[in-house]
């Protein structure tokens, strides 16, 4: 056997334990945390990293945790000296300024990894709590002006030393949020899971020996970002620019620019957000991380989604963004809400890539919309957060429909099952279903949004809301027309309905009060009028699409349950659509 | 051949249904036979017909003197992966048309943007709901609308509907109002297939119980007939004991149950390989084992603990999710049919496609330019090119040495047999993550298991797997390749009984807890009776899913007989403490255990197989050898020969060999030591 043979085999080896170590990390951490957000909505991640910093393993269901995650080792090690750390040590932090942090409800847990007396690596992982205190009640709302008011900070100060659990900083941790019975079951979880890592990893090490593992990982970053590489290397150099916006800045009504200029230039990739907006009085400011996060998720989207998930890849890909501006904010800039323009700049980035990969880009999404319940529960006189998302859409692509109902670009937590909110919190679920007509019309239709309506049973409840593509819709490709907006009604269907904006916070509600979500849709690709009739037929068949929508949104005329080949296309020659397409 | 209480095991595979028979002494015969997917009760009679001819009798008389037959079968799960099953309808709960479409609300790959969502397998026109609803502790809020209810059932019953499913909220708690709907079907005469959700699923989570009873009535309608087709034949063919259809659990159920809950067949096949892996641990007094199946295509493997294999709650199937207990079988896209290639980077990788039956490996000749780890394995030498499927198939080490050398050889600039070596050796390292996946990731040691190699594949790998993994042996048993079909002969008839509790242990006395259990095991009992069975030959296994209140997933906790003797229910949070702290290394002191369900099982126990034990008898491998191969491990070298069948208790092979067998071949290494027990099965050993 050759020698490169071994070495490519025992490097595959290596990074399939990792993998597998993470896996088995996150599996703890679901199946022994306490809050709704992380036990089913799976809004947490774990990594592994070297002791650079490098992240060598990854098990994520959303791609923005990257951001929580990539800088910790950097800034951990500059506060604690990596001489000074001990086995057993447990480093907990969640600030974006000074702990490498994205916003504050995802505490993160960092241990290091002994073998033979010296570090050989980190454990770590990620996971939203649903209250870290802050004027809100769920800790996350666009209207924040300020990161003091988003929660408590956290450092990356000690929560275990040498395998003791400091409790004062956990008394800390715990007196700052309204729910600190989860914490401390959430906490728990985030301690055995990183006990798992350390014993996984470090057996890893012990079977393969230092240097076998340390020149591995070394080769698993170099491999990928030689792919990373070799796939940015065919798309044709040149400039290309986008432009979208945010519907506001969460506290005022006007629209906030963003802007990108992808440069590609042989085998590297640099994203310019120069142009963008400056950081704005809201909390959708993201910090650069979180714009780096944000990046390297499209690229591994659009180029090649089996790259493996670690640092190496990072290296082909540039991003700028002035400091100050909306993709760089500086403190005490607010960052709760990043996520919302986390997924704005996935549209913004794959809208610029559109003429240069046609084939992978996806048309404009739309994003969850978020709702925070909280008040006191009559069934046992306890406070309580409940922390939710709701699914929008996928855009179209060149060749399908988007997806219905489903989280986009950097977000992906699961949805809260109806019975699990009924269950654990006092509300109950009147309706959620497919919202018909709202996905973006295109050759290839954009992905439907859902309607939720939520009766709140809470006394002293209150209620906190944030969205976008409320104003904004998002943008179709190729001719395909836009999405839905989303909206958040109070006392849907009733003769005193309210709108409500797209961000607000500490709305009070009466028991008995409906709340309702449309959440916004994914945009069309390509010109409706070139649809075929019979794909329209089958969306109409399926409730996807009315018969009205038909005719108005692609132009074709449905009778006795067929197309009307004549009328259809007679409707469409006088709109001037290609019917033979 | 005067042969009673013969008992006969079938298993229906994707390329081949093997048949097993075995007689009160033991004797064993065995019969392959292409599987025929148009009916695949064909398949079973034409191998039935085999099994008769080899024991020189009609198939008639072979069919009286059987005193069991177990079956199992991919007829589920091809319905469901071929999308060809039953013409469906959903009835839910006012406001929740689209719980099968709008399913979690995520993706597992968020960077996948290209692979849409299947199709919902019941469409949208389909879907009808009714005001009714059920809180979230089981009160009846708003009573069914029977009117609306009718109307729908008549408006669905126009459409030539296969399969009704019922999914209502909360119906775990209350299961009245979908009962009701069963009701009304059945006055108004419709004989249409009811898929209740709480009958299939009865757990919090309406996508799960949704999505599971759909999967159900999906692929209900088409087994039922398949199981009343091939009942008939069989009657007619002379057999007169009822058909008993093994279950992804891995017990089995009569025909009619099997047929309600086919949710519950579809990892029918693997899951006898996992029992037979279970009956062989018991023989040799393995407490703790892995198998591994490795076919064609793919690699089945599971965890045998203290002989009975481990169970899993959910299976995601081609992103359908099926939410029932099924043997915790995990699947690796790596077999003998498995494509080496080169990824993207230049490196090489091997499966998950496959060459298949057709074309197949290159070295089959039958068109195949893909080269196979069934290909590099010819060419190493580790497979005959005589004796492969019993001859009945010549293999061409041309077509293999091409095949390598032009897509991997060339472009990595490695001679042939360093290529295949290295596909070879990724194929060990594949299974090896696997198993180690399977074992560690439950925080066991490998060091502590013994490895069961079967399929027709595995031989070549199993030395390779057990000393990258330190696992002390492997046991390769003799009828390797039909070793499903003896593993529905070791099972037994099983259901599954679950009650959902929902409160902490404190808050529980122990007269409660037992009545729970009383109530379990009166249901249980009564349906065995109705089976047949007498109580002496029934065995229940108690058992309670236990977390923290706030918690989703629960550990299970075994509970004893004598557990419910006990006035307190200290025993119940220590066994849970106990089992929590095992797996997650830390508890929640200050607070009680959380019951969530009560589960009970219950076995019919069926006659115990008991392979046939030979003494030690002579020594010398010698008389088994034929002759010897050149095999290519760091360098070509010439390695004895030997029949499988021809191996007997306590010889002793010492390695480099080879040891053939009409449908198997095993490898050991030169510094490997091969051993034959007292059933035939060669026992090799790591080189610690």
């Amino acid at each position: 056997m050759t020698k490169t043979t071994i070495d490519q085999i025992t490097t595959e080896v290596i990074s399939h334990r990792f993998a597998a170590t993470a896996d088995e990390m996150m599996a703890t951490l679901v199946k022994t945390s306490y809050s709704p957000n992380i036990k089913e909505r799976r809004d947490c991640s774990v990594a592994i990293f070297d002791t650079s910093g490098n992240m060598v393993a990854l098990s994520a269901i959303a791609p923005l945790h990257l951001s929580s995650l990539l800088g910790m080792v950097k800034n951990i090690t500059e506060r604690h000296p990596i001489e000074s750390l001990k086995p057993g040590d447990a480093f907990l932090t969640n600030d974006p300024y000074v702990g490498g942090g994205s916003h504050l409800p995802d505490l993160t847990l960092m241990n290091p990894v002994f073998v033979e007396n010296q570090v050989v690596g980190f454990v770590a992982n990620l996971a939203h709590h649903s209250d870290i205190g802050g004027k809100v009640a769920g800790s996350e709302s666009a209207d924040c002006t300020s990161i003091f008011q988003e929660g408590l900070r956290v450092p990356p100060v000690k929560l275990l030393n040498e395998g003791d659990l400091v409790k004062d900083v956990l008394d800390i941790v715990l007196l700052n949020s309204r729910t600190p019975h989860q914490r401390e079951g959430d906490l728990k979880a985030q301690i055995a899971t990183n006990a798992t890592g350390v014993r996984r990893v470090k057996e890893t090490f012990q079977n393969f020996g230092i240097k076998t593992v340390q020149s591995a990982l070394s080769s698993l970053l170099d491999y990928a970002e030689a792919r990373a590489r070799a796939e940015i290397s065919k798309l044709p150099d040149g400039e290309y620019h986008n432009e979208d916006f945010l519907d506001n800045d969460g506290v005022e009504d006007k629209l906030i620019p963003l802007k990108v200029a992808v440069t590609i230039a042989g085998d590297e990739i640099h994203f310019d957000f120069t142009g963008s907006a400056d950081q704005i009085a809201g909390a959708r400011n993201m910090p650069l991380i979180a714009t780096q996060a944000g990046v390297y998720y499209v690229v591994k989207a659009i180029t090649d989604p089996t790259l493996p998930p670690n640092s190496g890849y990072f290296r082909a890909i540039k991003v700028t963004a002035p400091e100050g501006s909306i993709f760089n904010c500086r403190a005490p800039a607010a960052v709760g809400d990043r996520g919302a323009t986390g997924n704005i700049l996935g549209d913004l980035l794959m809208g610029a890539l559109a003429d240069v990969m046609p084939e992978r880009v996806m048309a404009g999404c739309g994003p969850l919309h978020g709702l925070i319940f909280s008040g006191i529960d009559p069934r046992t006189g306890e406070y309580f957060v409940d922390y939710e998302t709701y699914a929008g859409a996928s855009g179209a692509l060149i060749d399908q429909e988007g997806k219905d109902a489903v989280r986009v670009h950097v977000s992906g937590a699961a949805n809260l099952p109806v019975e699990s909110v009924e269950q654990e919190f006092p509300l109950t679920v009147e309706r959620y279903e497919l919202l018909t007509d709202t996905g973006g019309a295109g050759k290839f239709r954009g992905g439907l949004g859902t309607r939720r309506d939520v009766c709140i049973l809470a006394q002293s409840g209150k209620l906190a809301g944030r969205g976008l593509r409320e104003t904004v819709a998002a943008p179709g490709l190729f001719g395909g027309a836009k999405g839905h907006v989303g909206s958040f009604f109070l006392h849907p269907d009733s003769n005193h309905e309210v709108k409500l904006p797209g961000s607000f916070s500490e709305y009070p509600v009466d028991s008995g009060s409906i709340v309702r979500v449309e959440t916004p849709s994914g945009a069309g690709y390509g010109d409706p009028l070139s649809r075929e009739p019979a794909k329209v037929l089958d969306d109409v068949i399926n409730g996807k699409v009315s018969s009205a929508g038909a005719e108005a949104d692609y132009g074709v005329v449905l009778k006795d349950h067929s197309v009307d080949e004549n009328l259809t296309r007679e409707l469409r020659d006088q709109r001037g659509g290609g019917y033979e397409q | 051949m005067d042969i009673e209480h013969l008992r006969i095991g079938i298993d229906i595979g994707g390329t081949f249904t093997d048949l097993v028979s075995i007689d009160e002494s033991g004797l064993i015969c065995t019969a392959k036979t292409l599987s025929t997917p148009e009916d695949p009760s064909l398949g079973v009679m034409t191998g039935l017909e085999l099994l008769a001819k080899k024991s020189t009798q009609s198939l008639s008389s072979l069919l009286k003197k059987t005193t069991l037959l177990i079956h199992g079968t991919t007829v589920a799960t091809n319905l469901l992966v071929e999308r060809k099953g039953a013409k469906l309808a959903m009835i839910s709960t006012e406001g929740f048309r689209d719980i099968l479409e709008l399913r979690e609300g995520t993706k597992a790959n968020r960077y996948n943007l290209r692979t849409p969502f299947p199709q919902p397998l019941i469409p949208r026109p389909m879907r009808h709901t009714i005001k009714e609803r059920v809180g979230w502790s089981g009160l009846i809020k708003e009573s069914l609308n029977l009117a609306e209810l009718e109307t729908a059932l008549k408006e669905l019953r126009q459409h030539n509907v296969e399969g009704l499913v019922v999914c209502f909220l909360h119906s775990h708690r209350n299961p009245s109002h979908e009962i009701e709907v069963r009701k009304l079907v059945k006055e108004l005469g419709w004989k249409v297939f009811v898929s209740l959700s709480h009958e299939v699923l009865s757990r919090e989570g309406e996508y799960d119980r949704a999505s599971t009873a759909t999967v159900n009535a999906y692929v209900g309608p088409g087994l039922q007939g398949y199981l009343s087709k091939l009942e008939r034949r069989l009657e007619k063919s002379g057999l007169n004991i009822p058909l008993l259809v093994m279950q992804s659990t891995g017990g089995v159920l009569p025909i009619l149950e099997a047929g309600q809950l086919a949710g519950g067949s579809i990892n029918s096949g693997p899951a006898g390989g996992a029992m037979a892996a279970g009956m062989f641990s018991a023989m040799s007094e393995i407490p703790l084992a892995v198998s591994y199946d490795m076919g064609g295509t793919s690699t089945d493997i599971c965890l045998i603990k203290g002989s009975v294999p481990l169970e899993r709650h959910t299976t995601e199937f081609e992103d359908v999710k099926i939410a029932v207990p099924t043997l915790d079988i995990s699947a690796l896209g790596a077999g003998g049919g498995s494509i080496a290639h080169l990824d993207r980077g230049g490196i090489l990788d091997l499966g998950p496609s496959s060459a298949g039956a057709d074309p197949g490996p290159a070295c089959y000749g039958k068109g195949g330019l893909e080269p196979t780890l069934t290909d590099a394995n010819l060419i190493l030498g580790y497979i005959s090119t005589e004796t492969f499927l019993g001859g009945e198939l010549s293999l061409s080490i041309e077509d293999a040495q091409n095949a390598i050398q032009e897509r991997i050889s060339k472009p990595l600039n490695l001679a042939p047999e360093l290529a295949a070596i290295a596909i070879n050796a990724l194929a060990s390292s594949r299974i090896a993550e696997g198993i180690r996946a399977a074992t560690v990731r439950r925080g066991l040691d490998p060091r502590d298991f013994s490895l069961f190699a079967f399929g027709g594949a595995s031989g070549l790998h199993a030395e390779a797997v057990i000393n990258e993994l330190s696992i002390p042996r492997a046991i390769i048993p003799r009828e390797a390749s039909v070793l499903s079909a003896i593993g529905f002969l070791s099972t037994d008839v099983r259901r599954d009984y679950h009650r959902s509790v929902g409160r902490p242990i404190s808050d529980l006395d122990a007269n409660e807890l037992r009545s729970v259990f009383t109530e379990l095991e009166a249901e249980a009992k009564n349906n065995l009776e109705a089976q047949g069975f007498d109580s002496e030959n029934m065995k229940l296994v108690h058992s309670l899913d236990c977390r923290y209140a706030r918690q989703v997933y629960t550990v299970n906790v075994r509970a004893y007989p004598s557990d419910f003797e006990c006035d307190e229910l200290n025993w119940l949070t220590a066994e849970f403490e106990t089992t929590y702290k095992n797996l997650f290394q830390h508890i929640h002191d200050t607070e009680p255990g959380f019951i969530d369900t009560c589960n009970l099982t219950i076995f019919g126990t069926l006659p115990r197989l008991a392979l046939p034990k030979h003494e030690i008898g002579d020594l010398d491998p010698g008389k088994a050898q034929k002759g010897e191969r050149n095999i290519f491990i760091s360098e070509w070298l010439s390695a004895r020969v030997y029949w499988f069948e021809e191996l007997s208790h306590g010889m002793r092979v010492q390695g480099p060999a080879v040891i053939d067998s009409p449908t198997t071949s095993v490898l050991i290494s030169p510094d490997g030591v091969a051993e034959v027990d007292a059933y035939g099965s060669l026992h090799l050993y790591s080189n610690l």
